[in-house]
């Protein structure tokens, strides 16, 4: 029926798509993704998690087995002892043991 | 992952509501050339197009549950509605922003579809033409089923009508295109002389 139409509309071009399209979609989709996670609430729980995964240990019972042994060892060389005679600690004490002889300047006068 | 290469678009879809990016970026490489075409010959520029087919997608990412499998309406009939709307929705848009004539003229001047317009011939210019003065509706049914090859049914689908209804957008679409190819000599008038062949002839 309309056959004279219909051949004039065949002879229409086919645009092409600029080049890149479907790759700036996508990029835009992952903007748009960036942004929302971006905009959303920070609520008291959130800080929460975000506090406690802090500290969160990934494999504790190895954790706590290495600090076990590590102890045991110290304990039993005996250098957790000379660790302490040698650091400062050992003569901090020695220092407030001569302050208790020496004689008050105030109690003299 | 899985491979998505080779999925349906029903797949896809399902990947995407999950929020599998990777299923998202098959399903754009793998239309967005078709979307784009079919934008281009509702809005008639590359820029409007190429936003049009944009922000259709996005909103895809964005709602993928606006698409129910459980209708039956296959994923590429219901996009096109989503690209079709889209493209009339902008069209209306521009036309109120330019609705000021001189505004037009600066415009037309600076619009990527002035380029091309001096490329194409005589005759695809007169085609163009009197495709764009078509009522929006109809020039959705006329392209939807001549130049994206959806059937009666799917076109009308993608339109949200019956498939009598696009039959009467379809008809009326075209006798106003032959009227308007009469009128610029493109088709045999009632002589069955062609006068677009004689007026080139003579030129």
């Amino acid at each position: 029926m309309y056959e004279d139409v219909n051949k004039i509309l065949g002879r229409r071009a086919v645009p092409e798509a600029p080049f890149g399209l479907a790759e700036r979609i996508i990029a835009a989709s992952l903007r748009l993704e960036a942004k929302r996670e971006i905009n959303g609430k920070i609520t008291l729980g959130d800080l929460w998690q975000a506090f406690t995964e802090m500290f969160a240990i990934p494999q504790p019972a190895y954790a706590l087995a290495i600090a076990l042994i590590i102890g045991l060892t110290m304990g039993v060389t005996g250098q957790a002892q000379a660790f302490f005679a040698d650091d400062g600690g050992g003569q901090m004490a020695a220092t407030f043991a001569l302050a208790d002889d020496t004689p008050d300047e105030g109690a003299s006068l | 992952m899985a491979e998505t290469g080779q999925d349906s678009d029903d797949i896809l879809m399902g990947r995407i509501r999950r929020g599998d990016h990777g299923a998202f970026s098959v399903l754009v490489r793998r239309h967005s050339k078709m979307f784009y075409a079919a934008a281009y010959r509702m809005c008639g520029d590359v820029q409007g197009s190429e936003d049009t087919v944009q922000e259709a997608f996005l909103k895809l990412w964005q709602k993928p549950d606006t698409w129910d499998p459980a209708k039956g309406t296959k994923f590429t009939t219901w996009f096109y509605r989503v690209v079709t709307n889209l493209a009339i929705d902008r069209q209306r848009r521009e036309k109120k922003k330019f609705a000021n004539p001189e505004v037009m003229n600066v415009i037309a001047d600076r619009a990527p579809h002035a380029d091309q317009v001096l490329q194409t011939s005589e005759e695809e210019e007169i085609l163009e033409r009197a495709i764009a003065a078509l009522p929006e509706r109809q020039r959705a049914a006329l392209n939807l089923c001549v130049y994206e090859g959806l059937s009666n049914k799917e076109a009308a689908d993608a339109l949200g009508i019956g498939v009598k209804a696009l039959e009467s957008l379809l008809m009326r679409a075209k006798a106003g295109l032959r009227e308007e190819f009469k009128r610029e000599g493109l088709i045999s008038d009632l002589l069955g002389e062609n006068t677009y062949e004689r007026r080139r002839s003579h030129v």
